[in-house]
């Protein structure tokens, strides 16, 4: 939402700003532009009877629709401010933390080492409890059995993480079928 | 010492600058770079170093940060 926020504000300001050349440029007829020429009227008069027909109740069911969808925006946009951000580190214990790369390496490591995967990629979000949430998407051949693969990998991560004491507290395990010759290891 | 990800883990005081270790009114934060072969699981030596700079941080919150492991002989990497 950060992000979000930021690219949203930029813009606005942005846009802020050439309005605000704008009025300068007319205010003071500049380069030949004058206030008079402006169409200020002919929106006034759209603003003041579109509230007269808000007013009034006699909205077409399109206007409605739109007005609707962003009050439902807007709520949303709400929502989402409110949550609180996802933390950057992983909590271990009790003012003690690691980085994410730290477990997505580990993850990484671990999961290669195994014999059936040829290659694999690792995303770790932290979350506000201890424990991370890793995501695994594991590369094996084509036609290998892929709920023991699964098992097994499940099984070998969670172990070796909990021997170094990185704490995991969901771990999903993707298997795709992959050509060995586009994958970073060929032959385990 | 850690130096943190995105932002430089230090503190600068004068012209002298402390890298791994972040120090604002509130808060306390160390940053390290554990190290193959680990003496204890990490959360142990996290734990442990909190416990020994704790008592020397003035009433601030004190975090300790893993940035990181390496493996003896990663260090010029």
């Amino acid at each position: 939402m950060r992000v979000f926020n930021r690219i949203f504000m930029i813009l606005l300001f942005a846009g802020l700003f050439v309005l605000g050349v704008y009025m300068v440029v007319f205010a003071f007829d500049l380069f030949d532009y004058k206030l008079e020429s402006l169409p200020i009227t002919d929106y006034a008069n759209a603003l003041q009877g579109f509230v007269a027909s808000v007013e009034d109740g006699s909205l077409s069911v399109a206007t409605q629709a739109l007005l609707v969808l962003l009050a439902i925006l807007g709520l949303i946009w709400f929502v989402a401010e409110l949550r609180p951000s996802a933390p950057r580190r992983v909590r271990m214990g009790s003012g003690t933390y690691v980085s994410r790369s730290v477990i997505q390496d580990q993850v990484s490591m671990v999961a290669e080492e195994v014999p059936d995967v040829l290659g694999s990629s690792v995303n770790v979000k932290a979350r506000r409890s201890p424990g991370a949430q890793v995501s695994l998407e594991a590369r094996v051949r084509r036609g290998e059995d892929l709920g023991t693969i699964k098992s097994g990998l499940q099984s070998t991560v969670r172990e070796r993480l909990s021997e170094k004491g990185l704490p995991v507290s969901k771990l999903n395990v993707k298997l795709v079928e992959a050509d060995p010759r586009q994958t970073k290891t060929r032959v385990q | 010492m850690g130096r943190g990800r995105f932002v430089e883990a230090a503190t600068y005081e004068g012209t002298e600058k402390v890298s791994g270790v972040v120090v604002t009114p509130e808060d306390l934060e160390i940053h390290i770079v554990a190290r193959y072969p680990l003496p204890s699981p990490i959360p142990e030596i996290a734990e442990n170093i909190r416990e020994r700079v704790a008592p020397e941080a003035g009433g601030r919150k004190t975090m300790v940060v893993v940035d990181d492991l390496e493996v003896a002989g990663d260090e010029g990497l």
